[in-house]
């Protein structure tokens, strides 16, 4: 299979591998997980934090934190910090765009590019958690439709029926069976559903469980 | 008293041939700051004359004395390393070293402060140093220390990385025909901060995935793909500069409803809030390959915010579009967020094509095509009510947004929901919510309902039980069922079990086999470390009569 591949596609193929390891190998401490910058102050104001400051910070700048830095989000600010958000660098979040209160009183949208072009709404956690982007409760959410998921519908990816699914957009897509089995339609010779004229209303037939077992009755 | 006065002069004499001994020696009296088991930080540097290796004592208010060895030192402080590094001192106790008192001589002393001036001059670029040193602009006594520092510009600071790599896996077997589904994804998101010394950053999303459908009786689809999401770079958009411009493969920051683009992207922020801006550029084709090259679009917008706070924006936008060179869409946007933390919010967005004589399947004049909108409100207690709104219609287009769409579906085709969600703790530990909603087409109508209840933390520390009944009439089946969920979280993440059934009653089959029980289980973990890695995994499977389908699934990510 691999023959079938581009010789540009096997060179950025292997130069992306490359990157990917690279960065998944390094060491943590080869990245500094709490670098600080000068002077920001007035984004995260320090007036409320221990008066000694090298129980944070170490070094001769203001930019190394103490390895053993550590801070109860939640306990020190009234906002606790679930998932990815723990981990991630205080500088995503507090920088020089402005204040982070003011980000996280707009929701998720505050902080986070809308790939779905907003047409999907502003409630990201109802497909979404906070560990990762790994969507949630497509079946439920199905439910929400006129296309209630059922039978080999339920198991299917989600790209089949969206095409841009793969890029985060989930335009609406007509719910008659043809729309997504043409090239089933079309091979169904046995007996000859176009010569016969049956092109749609495909449900008066067949479950959605199998094409195999349409049951006539006339 | 002859007796005691001999005493008293040998210690005398036993003092000052101590002193003696201690000659070239100087005893340095510190304080421990903070303090981490086995590890200290003192409150003495190396403007104190302390040095890597120094033996340090530490004298505690009760208890034995104890010590240490310096491990690293700073101006103003230095790590110790105990001894015996199962003790941790309370911050605050005592200790003492000596040092060579040559050593004080040598030692740098600390840099001066600059004197406040009226009008601090900005350092020239040639002055500027990766090493920090004080820039207050313009300080003056008796202020809080860190008012009125000069912040860093964004060119001044040292280039960071930050990111996340990824592993998608996604296994589906039907039993169906023998379906089988694989898609296998990686890739990487990265932002990429003053790499070029010119305060930008620099945005890299992009995955390499395989698909694999082996559909019997058809042509099987095997593809390879390199996607590249966003590859650009921006500059400004910050406290420093509110105009931001930005080039490459980019999702539109002033107004994302209208997509990514291959192209540029300027945008300016006014004291009071509000932006503006413009973009031109093509658009990549909306499916899995991304092509470029193809739609051409130029687009503007202007958002009003009521102040900086930016919780109460309308805005607008308009989006010219060229498909082949050919006009195509002329698209507005609408959009109105009323954000307050304390009561009824209210997010809308409408997206309105203007159709000409030119369009084959539509009335020349404005339609709205989709229209989005949010009405909700959360109190302090945990209650929260929401109203949905959505209409949406086939726009009539050159570009491939969608799939085949049929003139008669282009004049006829809509959809309209109209729900409401409701959530609220019924007792301790114990949360309802009930959520309904109606929807209508061109041909029919139906509607949803759910109704379920979720105890947390309620007989063990971390234990999720979740109960829903939901009932939905689609426009091809109807179906009643239940779904339970058990939760289990630990320090690491969460084991979730669920169990799922549900009756699909086929509507509009014309034989009577036409209700169709359906099973469905999964389980799964989510699980992520401090180190940054995270993983889900879930396996699922979904019985219904004969039938069965089993899926399996990995997202596998390490953030940095």
């Amino acid at each position: 299979m691999l023959s079938r591949f581009s010789l540009r596609t096997r060179v950025i193929s292997v130069l992306v591998a490359a990157w990917i390891t690279a960065c998944v190998t390094q060491s943590q401490d080869a990245v500094k997980q709490h670098l600080w910058w000068s002077g920001l102050g007035p984004v995260l104001p320090h007036d409320s934090f221990p008066a000694d400051c090298s129980l944070c910070h170490v070094g001769d700048d203001w930019q190394t934190l103490s390895s053993e830095f550590q801070f109860d989000h939640e306990q020190e600010t009234g906002v606790p910090l679930r998932g990815a958000h723990g981990r991630a660098t205080c500088l995503r979040c507090h920088n020089d765009r402005g204040p982070v209160q003011e980000f996280q009183r707009q929701g998720c949208a505050g902080c986070h590019e809308d790939v779905h072009l907003a047409t999907l709404g502003n409630d990201c956690t109802s497909c979404h958690g906070e560990s990762n982007w790994q969507p949630q409760g497509m079946i439920a959410m199905h439910r929400k439709t006129r296309f209630p998921l059922v039978g080999v519908h339920a198991a299917t990816a989600c790209a089949r029926c969206h095409v841009g699914a793969e890029v985060g957009k989930f335009m609406p897509v007509d719910t008659e069976c043809a729309t997504c089995h043409q090239s089933d339609l079309a091979r169904a010779i046995n007996p000859n559903h176009a010569g016969l004229g049956w092109v749609d209303r495909c449900d008066r037939c067949h479950l959605p469980r199998t094409w195999d077992q349409a049951e006539l009755n006339n | 008293m002859l007796r005691r006065l001999w005493v008293i002069w040998l210690l005398l004499l036993a003092s000052l041939a101590r002193a003696q001994v201690d000659t070239g020696r100087v005893l340095v009296e510190l304080r421990i700051t903070s303090t981490q088991a086995g590890r200290v930080i003192i409150d003495r540097g190396s403007v104190d004359g302390l040095a890597e290796g120094d033996r340090v004592r530490f004298l505690p208010r009760g208890g034995l004395p104890f010590e240490g060895r310096v491990l690293q030192v700073g101006e103003r402080n230095a790590r110790v390393e105990l001894d015996d590094r199962s003790l941790a001192p309370e911050p605050g106790t005592r200790g003492e070293t000596r040092i060579p008192a040559e050593r004080l001589q040598q030692a740098p002393a600390p840099e001066p402060r600059p004197k406040p001036a009226e009008d601090a001059p900005e350092p020239e670029a040639s002055e500027r140093s990766t090493r920090w040193r004080n820039r207050d602009e313009d300080y003056r006594k008796g202020q809080p220390l860190l008012t009125r520092v000069r912040p860093l510009r964004p060119d001044e600071r040292p280039a960071s990385m930050t990111g996340r790599v990824y592993l998608i896996a996604d296994a589906i077997e039907s039993s169906e025909d023998d379906r089988t589904s694989q898609f296998y994804r990686t890739g990487t998101s990265l932002l990429y901060d003053n790499a070029l010394g010119r305060g930008e950053t620099i945005f890299f999303d992009g995955e390499l995935n395989w698909r694999d459908f082996d559909v019997p009786d058809n042509d099987d689809q095997r593809k390879s793909r390199l996607r590249i999401d966003r590859l650009a770079v921006s500059f400004g958009g910050n406290r420093f500069d509110p105009a931001r411009v930005q080039f490459g493969r980019f999702l539109q920051s002033g107004m994302p409803e209208f997509g990514a683009i291959d192209g540029a992207e300027w945008t300016m922020r006014t004291d009071s809030g509000s932006r503006f801006g413009a973009s031109l550029g093509f658009l990549p084709e909306p499916n899995a390959e991304y092509e470029t090259g193809i739609d051409f679009q130029g687009a503007a917008f202007y958002r009003w915010s009521y102040d900086e706070s930016e919780q109460f924006t309308a805005a607008a936008g308009y989006q010219k579009s060229l498909h082949h060179g050919n006009a195509d869409r002329d698209l507005f946007v609408v959009d109105v967020r009323l954000l307050p933390s304390d009561t009824w919010n209210f997010v809308t967005t409408a997206w309105i094509d203007l159709y000409t004589p030119g369009d084959e399947f539509k009335d020349p004049g404005l339609e709205p095509t989709q229209v989005l909108a949010r009405l909700g409100r959360r109190w302090d207690d945990g209650r929260s009510l929401d109203f949905l709104y959505l209409h949406s219609q086939f726009p009539e287009l050159d570009r491939n947004d969608y799939q085949q769409v049929l003139g008669t579906q282009l004049q006829n085709d809509h959809r309209d929901r109209l729900a409401v969600e409701a959530r609220a703790p019924l007792a301790s530990h114990l949360r309802g919510n009930a959520r309904l909603g109606g929807w209508a087409d061109e041909d029919d109508d139906g509607f949803d309902a759910l109704v379920g209840a979720e105890l947390r933390d309620a007989l063990v520390d971390g234990l999720l039980i979740d109960v829903r009944g939901f009932l939905s009439n689609g426009r091809f089946s109807s179906e009643i069922g239940g779904r339970a969920l058990l939760g289990l979280a630990d320090t690491y993440g969460t084991w979730t079990l669920e169990f799922e059934l549900s009756n699909q009653h086929i509507v509009g089959f014309t034989s009577v086999n036409d209700d169709l029980p359906q099973h469905r289980v999964r389980f799964g973990r989510m699980h992520s470390t401090d180190s940054g890695w995270s993983l889900s995994a879930h396996v699922e499977g979904t019985f219904w009569d004969q039938e069965r389908a089993l899926a399996l699934g990995l997202y596998l990510q390490r953030s940095f």
